[in-house]
């Protein structure tokens, strides 16, 4: 493998005579003779010394640690900061994730008893190191004094304002007669380079031997320190800049010897994935603990700067979500030989981040949903004769009836963006469409439609009155009637759509037939119907857990009554009966009830409604998991089954108008369809398209109530629930319609006010 | 025949001419190192951890190739190998200036830095050290075997010397390794046999030069490292770093503290390593740690004495002084009772470079130790 080469015969030298190493004598002593007479001697014995000295010195070091140990117990721990717990995660009933938190490297500065000159060296440094991993700092000084065309940053009126009346500077008018300058205490600076030499000088001693870019610096850190500076002096850490790389945390910590008095924590803070504007309103957002909420919270370990839900499941499940802040020690190197100690982690008591909320929400359904909604409205927006209405909004609520009403979507549209309210604090465009979500504009994207709205059924509503006939043996499934396109009751006529002939239930429901429904609802009587609405949920809040939810209101002599104030007004008339009978007149519900109740009318039970599946503690255990039942309603099959009849017969007759929508679907599916006229304040007559549904006909497993305002009719309306029911029977394939960007996220106000 | 006879030898009883009192020292050293290191990062650099044990466990093996190459190769290589080493330090130092990493000279507070493609930074002094000590060690022979004048020796010193320890010192800015080629040198040339009365001269005109070197050579910051040394309490902020290490030394007590309460030493994961080993492993860890390089030590420098001729001889020694130094200084900085230089502790420290610079050394003391064994065989 070597080959050997010629060796330079001179340099190769077997024995040389010169050897240091006297020949070997014979015996122990000439051995002993040999080595103390050669210069290796000396070395051997120099090491031999030098590693006794550092093996003895370690050792004195180790044998006396419990003696050291004890010192360090005694050492009392003069700073502490809060350390804000996680809060926990929320997911889809698939286990994608929907809101979470994320860890950011924040850099404090704290006061560290240096002098004004050590001070500044030490902030430069900082500084320094900042600029070369380009990250922002010291802004304040912004707001008063454009440090790079040296002009104030306000007004000169307000500015002298500013150093006159604040608490910061406390400066007098200056005399007339007197000039200003850049050493004196006392007055004003109105020219903005003397004031900033007033600051660089006089306030905060930077020395001349800074070229201007440094000093700049400097004054930068300095101010955003001196608007602080009562906490500051208090002990509280200065906040400097966030989001530092992990290298540059490493730097600081390790060479804080140089950087004295920085520090360096962690901060949680809430992100939301890209899918929860999706789902939006039920999510709800988390902000700054307010000062109200601080007084009813603090007394749970709440600290002044801790983050809580505001709205939707983030505020529902704040105390599970929420977590244990917990105790740190900081520790900054300090000139100050006192207070020059580190302390050990010992006393830490660790933050416990939050539990994680499961949701019951299915993500691909709500998806395709509202893909499908926003497309809806879009077409809705650009209908010729509603140019002038407010853009549409809509809301569509998907029960699993197996599963104890479980919501597998809960589609709202307009909705917002919950990662604005994180960014707004650094985000202009965040700040913007923040401020749009909370205007009082007619999108009112914040409002979770679903439980919050309650509107007038329309059609879909006699479905529910269909049952309280039969149930009240008013008439059976075979019983008739002849439409011929008018009712008359107490002298007033009542239309009917067209002219449907001789009129069975079954029919009466496809075609949905007025004249059906004012004849046999006139003969039920107010006092039979609403028993069996308050039976199917109508009316009463469902019990979900979101907050905010509205009963809405149906139909009664008592609720009459209580609405008017003239005595005539308050009596119930025939024709208060036959109104209320096709769902118009006193009948308001929202999505939840009515997804409920066509439910209750496809299984015989009335399910409870939930959002939230299941909630895991950090450590993993289960604290609350739904497990509801559903309770029997007391009817018979024998009535429920002929109104389920009517259903299927809406989506499979050629001749209704919810047939060409299912005509092609894998599954067979029970509807009704509903549009209800509504008289819009200062706009006019419009109506709302409801739908409400449920499938599969033999086997009901999900149940969808739906409607969208402004325009819609309750056969379009249906195509909506096409979209769900194929999302959940199918796979999870869906479209985005060429939905781009959802209503109500955007910056732009969503509906015009209708300015001119 | 005496050809044939030993190309045999050495393929047929590697193992059995192989020097183990070094071998063993350096394999439970690298083991101890990689086990403290482990902790250090896992403890303290979770960003970092496990990618920086998994380099350091890279850089092993490949010194372990590289020990093996060196151990087998033929000892006529020795010389072309320390012109090839002289050469390559002084062409990477002389790119410095040009190719120098700007980056991690910010970082580090050095300009010692090359960042070479593929490879990652790389430290060229590191290099030169064992590159001066192999073309010193064949100047020095000249000069005992009388080939050179002592004139013309000196010249040809300083002609080496000059410009690597001058671009070391005043570019580099690297006092730590300045130092340990001045230690590697006395300790070869007293070895050379330098007679006592000069060993006096220079001694004098040392203790003449410090105050010059003290107001003219050393940078304010080294003045302060060893201002603070000799007075603990002239700076804190100077003497923080060998407070903490020593709190951690002391926190291992007997047989190492784990709980995870760990005391912060700054760079704790190369130059202040000893500290962990005294943290996570207690005086057991360290004693045994001041045990296996003291036998390291002693075996390189037995084997100098060993050698016959006096190139090896040498060499050997500079490379055992080398080791030495780094043992010594980083320990005693350590335990406080040195200055603090930036001197990594070998075959324990983090750092791929060191790590193989060491290996190399290694790697041409066990070839001097191999070709002295297979010698003694034969003549059996």
């Amino acid at each position: 493998m070597f080959k050997r080469k010629k060796t330079d015969p001179e340099l190769f030298i077997k024995a040389p005579q010169t050897d240091l190493l006297i020949s070997p004598g014979p015996g122990r002593s000439g051995r002993l003779k040999r080595f103390f007479s050669s210069r290796f001697s000396i070395i051997f014995i120099c090491i031999l010394l030098i590693f006794a000295v550092m093996l003895g010195g370690t050792a004195s070091l180790q044998l006396q640690a419990a003696q050291i140990s004890q010192e360090n117990n005694t050492t009392t721990v003069s700073r502490q900061y809060e350390e804000v717990a996680d809060r926990g995660d929320i997911y889809d009933s698939e286990g994608r994730l929907l809101a979470t938190t994320v860890k950011k490297n924040m850099l404090y500065y704290a006061d560290a008893d240096l002098t004004d000159d050590e001070l500044n060296a030490v902030l430069l440094k900082l500084a320094e190191l900042l600029d070369y991993y380009e990250i922002d700092y010291g802004h304040a000084i912004d707001d008063y004094l454009d440090l790079s065309s040296m002009k104030f940053a306000m007004s000169q009126d307000a500015m002298i304002y500013w150093q006159e009346n604040s608490n910061y500077l406390g400066l007098k008018a200056l005399p007339d007669g007197k000039t200003e300058s850049a050493t004196d205490t006392l007055y004003v600076k109105e020219t903005p380079q003397v004031f900033y030499n007033y600051l660089c000088q006089t306030k905060f001693g930077i020395s001349d031997q800074y070229n201007e870019l440094e000093r700049k610096k400097i004054l930068r850190l300095r101010f955003e320190i001196y608007l602080n500076n009562w906490l500051f002096q208090q002990g509280t850490p200065v906040e400097i800049a966030e989001d530092l790389p992990d290298s540059l945390v490493t730097i600081l910590n390790e060479q804080n010897y140089i950087y004295q008095g920085v520090v360096t924590t962690k901060e949680s803070v809430r992100q939301y994935s890209e899918d929860a504007q999706f789902l939006a309103p039920v999510i709800g957002y988390v902000g700054q603990i307010t000062s109200d909420e601080y007084k009813t919270l603090s007394s749970q370990g709440y600290g002044v700067n801790d983050t809580v839900g505001k709205a939707g499941i983030e505020a529902v499940a704040e105390r599970y979500l929420h977590g244990t802040n917990g105790l740190s020690n900081y520790n900054i190197w300090t000139s100050d030989e006192d207070q020059g100690e580190f302390y050990t982690e010992t006393d830490n008591q660790a933050a416990v981040a939050g539990g994680s909320v499961k949701l019951t929400i299915n993500m691909d359904i709500q998806k395709a949903g509202t893909y499908k909604m926003a497309q809806m409205i879009d077409y809705l927006n650009n209908d010729d004769e509603f140019t002038d209405f407010p853009k549409s909004t809509g809301s569509a609520v998907m029960l699993d009836l197996k599963n104890d009403g479980a919501v597998l979507a809960m589609i709202n549209l307009p909705t917002y963006d919950p990662q604005a309210f994180i960014d707004m604090d650094t985000d202009e465009e965040a700040e913007a469409q923040v401020e749009n979500y909370l205007s009082d504009d007619d999108g009112l994207p914040m409002i979770n439609r679903a439980i919050q709205t309650s509107k007038a059924p329309g059609s879909t509503f006699k479905v529910f009155t269909a049952l309280a006939i039969l149930s009240n043996g008013v008439a059976d499934a075979s019983s008739t009637v002849n439409c011929t396109g008018t009712y008359l009751v107490d002298g007033m006529t009542f239309d009917c759509l067209g002219k449907h002939g001789i009129v069975q239930l079954d029919k009466a429901i496809a075609y949905s037939c007025n004249t059906y429904f004012y004849t046999y609802g006139s003969a039920l009587g107010i006092d039979r119907l609403w028993p069996t609405l308050k039976d199917l949920g109508l009316g009463e809040k469902t019990g979900i857990e979101l907050y905010g939810e509205t009963a809405g209101y149906r139909p009664s002599r008592d609720l009459k009554a209580s609405l008017y104030k003239d005595p005539s007004n308050q009596l119930w008339y025939a024709a208060d009966t036959v109104q209320t009978s096709i769902g118009q007149g006193l009948n308001s519900y929202t999505a939840v009830q009515l997804a409920r109740a066509v439910g209750a009318i496809a299984t015989g039970y009335l399910t409870d409604v939930h959002v939230i599946d299941e909630i895991t503690a950090s450590d993993g255990s289960v604290l609350q998991k739904a497990d509801g039942e559903p309770t029997a309603i007391d009817y018979d099959e024998s009535d429920l089954e002929p109104i389920r009849a009517g259903m299927l017969r809406m989506t499979t007759d050629p001749e209704s108008t919810a047939y060409s929508t299912f005509v092609d679907a894998s599954y067979l599916s029970a509807g009704k369809t509903g549009t209800a006229d509504t008289v819009l304040d200062g706009y006019g007559m419009t109506n709302d398209g409801i739908y409400i549904c449920y499938a599969p006909y033999d086997d009901p497993q999900v149940a969808i109530a739906a409607w969208i305002e402004t325009g819609a009719r309750g056969a379009y309306i249906s195509e909506l629930a096409r979209v769900m029911f194929d999302t959940y029977f199918g796979d999870t394939d869906y479209s985005d319609f060429g939905i781009t960007q959802l209503p109500g996220v955007s910056a732009e106000a969503y509906s015009p006010t209708n300015a001119d | 025949m005496e050809k044939l006879g030993l190309e045999q030898q050495r393929r047929k009883s590697l193992f059995q001419v192989l020097d183990y009192w070094l071998l063993i020292p350096v394999f439970a050293l690298c083991i101890e190192g990689l086990y403290v290191l482990n902790t250090v990062l896992e403890l303290q650099y979770p960003g970092q951890y496990p990618r920086n044990i998994l380099t350091q466990a890279i850089s092993i093996l490949l010194g372990l190739i590289a020990l093996a190459v060196l151990s087998l190769i033929e000892q006529s290589f020795i010389y072309p190998i320390g012109v090839f080493l002289y050469g390559l330090s002084l062409l990477m130092q002389a790119l410095l200036p040009v190719f120098g990493s700007a980056e991690l000279a910010a970082k580090t507070g050095s300009n010692a830095w090359l960042i070479l493609p593929g490879i990652g930074s790389f430290q060229p002094s590191e290099l030169s050290k064992i590159g001066l000590c192999m073309a010193v060690a064949y100047v020095l022979e000249r000069m005992k075997l009388k080939k050179y004048s002592f004139k013309k020796g000196v010249l040809y010193l300083l002609l080496l010397l000059l410009p690597q320890l001058g671009l070391i010192l005043i570019y580099e800015d690297d006092l730590g390794t300045g130092m340990v080629v001045v230690f590697m040198l006395a300790v070869m040339i007293f070895i050379w046999g330098i007679k006592l009365r000069y060993v006096l001269l220079i001694l004098s005109a040392g203790v003449i030069s410090v105050p010059l070197l003290w107001n003219f050579a050393l940078k304010p910051y080294q003045q302060t490292r060893i201002l603070s040394f000799l007075y603990p309490n002239y700076d804190t902020d100077a003497t923080y770093n060998v407070t903490q290490a020593k709190a951690a030394i002391a926190a291992g007590g007997l047989s190492g503290n784990r709980s995870g309460d760990y005391v912060h030493v700054p760079v704790q994961e190369s130059d202040f390593i000893f500290s962990a080993v005294g943290e996570y492993m207690g005086l057991v860890g360290t004693s045994l740690l001041i045990l296996l390089a003291a036998v390291f030590i002693f075996r390189a420098f037995y084997l100098a004495s060993k050698l016959q001729r006096p190139a090896f001889k040498y060499m050997a020694a500079g490379i055992a002084a080398v080791f030495t130094f780094h043992y010594v200084e980083n320990i005693c900085m350590n335990l406080g009772l040195m200055p603090v230089t930036g001197i990594p502790l070998p075959f324990v420290s983090q750092g791929g470079t060191a790590m193989l610079v060491n290996f190399l050394s290694l790697g041409i003391l066990m070839n001097l130790s191999v070709n002295r064994n297979l010698e003694l065989t034969m003549e059996r």
